[in-house]
């Protein structure tokens, strides 16, 4: 088994690190403060090709596949959490269904445009009363001549508010249930009828922007459903397992974050007449956090070699997500705990990644789902 | 016009470690790139952008597994690269000149030739001056670039990926000077030269 990074991966690293130090450090503070990313680093990332990463170059992408996408969200992930969700909701689950079940006509339309970072693209899947229950959504969508009609309200969009379109799942055909009754849209969020609703305040990734969306009457051609009509909830699925892999990636580049605060912090902070690194107690959330990195690099890229390979990674993201996104609020809450009263204040970096990794158990499927998702495949495929 | 950079890779200095026992550095990690070879690609970035049918090559002495640094080179824009193979850590500033001169007399006497100065490494500083006075260059024809002169850009992901397939030529020292000369220009220990 070879497990050393290609000369291309190694460089592509070397760059995103200086990127983050450079460009996307600095700003985080900010980022969280003022709740919002300036258009002006997205810009920056756009430049050096970041949101065509992993697709290939006959879009605008750089063919990196899922190693190189991974490396960079662990490497941006050490410099701000919510640009690396901005990003990663573009890339994962907006430009991946396009690029996963669109037709070469809409892969030249919009993918091209996602891979330069012209476009800002964003995923609309959960409603109100369909979360975890993603079959259960409402929003629907009618055919009448060559268009249908799309009315209905999303919640907890990520970049809904600042995208340029959004890849919509609605209810076409109710008798059918989930599995054939619902399909996916390509919808520009110039179209009329297309509206913003209420931007979330949020407990961390705060500059991430999460908005509910509200779709009345909006007039959808024929030529941007996305994948066959019937099998939208076929593309979600399809989405969301490249999506789990790609936000664990995030949740390593956290956690190494969240160790090398909590180092710097034990090296330099003096009590009892030593640096508190010397403290047993101290060393031991410090050898946790390390091991719990080994454990998620080496998860994070053998699933991501699989899916290069073209294996499927059903069960596998799913066991990353839900170990890693655990992992990384491990890490935080040791990382709090080394800094002690200045944990808790805002101005201490470690507090702000303790509210950022919070969402990681949460969004792009709970990990209970995970769980579920681990369980059901164990049971009909066997455990190995 | 031909613009030839000479870039080298210099020990990781955040992870070697300095042995008093014996007296060497004891590396750890593969060799880097110094921050004065990425000053002396973005000036010969900014000549090719500055000029018309520009073509541009990286050259390193050096050793098989730092080839990785010449494919950096290729990620910031250069068009071609030259390793030429040799035990790099023994020779000194004289040998490495002229062998990297014969290199550029083989591959073609480049029109301008741009090197750095100080690379932390051996600081002697002496290797880019010595090509230049050996492929007898003008002035205007040789440039010098010192750390901190120009802001090196960023690569793109795109140039990174293109950087492992473009060309890279590679040279052995022993095959570019004979033997005697390879010989001659050898330096020998203090202890060598007391016997």
């Amino acid at each position: 088994m070879d497990f050393t990074f290609t000369p291309e991966q190694q460089m592509l690293r070397e760059m995103v690190k200086k990127f983050t130090e450079k460009e996307v450090r600095p700003l985080s503070k900010k980022i969280d403060q003022e709740a919002k990313v300036p258009m002006e680093l997205w810009k920056k990332a756009a430049e050096l090709g970041l949101m065509g990463i992993a697709f290939p170059e006959n879009y605008g992408g750089a063919g990196a596949g899922e190693m190189g996408y991974c490396i960079m969200l662990e490497e941006l992930a050490q410099g701000d959490a919510s640009f690396t969700v901005m990003l990663g909701a573009h890339i994962s689950i907006g430009a991946m269904s396009i690029y996963l079940d669109g037709t070469e006509e809409q892969k030249q339309k919009y993918l091209t445009k996602m891979c330069s970072g012209e476009y800002i693209a964003a995923f609309a899947l959960t409603e109100a009363n369909a979360g975890s229950d993603a079959a259960n959504i409402e929003t629907n969508a009618v055919l009448k001549g060559d268009e249908y009609i799309l009315n209905g309200t999303k919640f907890y969009i990520t970049n809904g508010g600042i995208a340029d379109v959004v890849i919509v799942f609605a209810v076409t055909d109710k008798s059918l249930g989930a599995h054939g009754g619902v399909s996916a849209f390509i919808v520009e969020t110039k179209s009329p009828g297309f509206k913003v609703g209420k931007e979330l305040d949020k407990m961390g990734i705060r500059g991430s922007n999460t908005v509910e969306l509200i779709f009345e009457n909006v007039r959808i051609p024929k030529a941007n459903i996305l994948g066959k009509v019937g099998e939208g909830f076929k593309t979600a699925m399809k989405s969301l397992d490249r999506g789990r892999l790609s936000l664990s990636a995030g949740c390593l580049g956290g956690t190494k974050r969240a160790l090398e605060l909590s180092l710097n912090h034990a090296k330099q902070r003096v009590q009892f007449g030593k640096p508190i690194a010397e403290q047993q107690a101290i060393q031991w959330m410090i050898a946790d956090t390390t091991a719990e990195i080994f454990a998620m690099e080496s998860m994070v890229y053998r699933a991501a070699w699989a899916h290069d390979q073209g294996m499927r990674i059903t069960r596998e993201s799913a066991i990353v997500k839900m170990y890693c996104s655990e992992a990384l609020d491990r890490a935080v809450d040791r990382g709090v705990q080394i800094h002690g009263g200045m944990g808790f204040i805002r101005e201490c970096d470690i507090e702000r990644a303790y509210r950022d990794a919070r969402i990681n158990r949460i969004f792009e499927g709970t990990n209970e789902i995970q769980r579920l998702v681990i369980a059901r495949d164990v049971l009909t495929k066997g455990a190995y | 016009m031909n613009v030839v950079a000479l870039i080298k890779a210099v020990p990781d200095l955040t992870q070697s470690r300095y042995s008093r026992s014996e007296m060497k550095l004891q590396e750890k990690g593969p060799r880097l790139m110094p921050p004065v070879s990425e000053n002396v690609l973005e000036a010969v970035r900014q000549i090719k952008e500055s000029n018309q049918n520009v073509s541009t090559r990286a050259l390193l002495l050096g050793n098989q597994a730092e080839e990785i640094v010449l494919r950096k080179a290729l990620a910031f824009g250069l068009d071609q690269a030259c390793l030429i193979l040799g035990d790099v850590d023994i020779y000194d500033p004289y040998l490495k000149s002229r062998l990297i001169a014969k290199a550029l007399e083989k591959l073609g006497v480049p029109d301008v030739l741009v090197v750095g100065g100080d690379s932390g490494s051996g600081s002697g500083g002496q290797v880019g001056i010595r090509v230049a006075e050996l492929l007898s260059l003008e002035d205007d024809k040789f440039h010098l670039i010192e750390q901190g002169a120009n802001q090196p850009r960023i690569p793109n992901i795109m140039a990174i990926m293109k950087a492992g397939s473009k060309e890279l030529i590679t040279l052995k020292a022993e095959e570019l000077l004979t033997g005697e000369e390879f010989k001659s220009v050898q330096t020998i220990s203090r202890e060598e030269w007391l016997g």
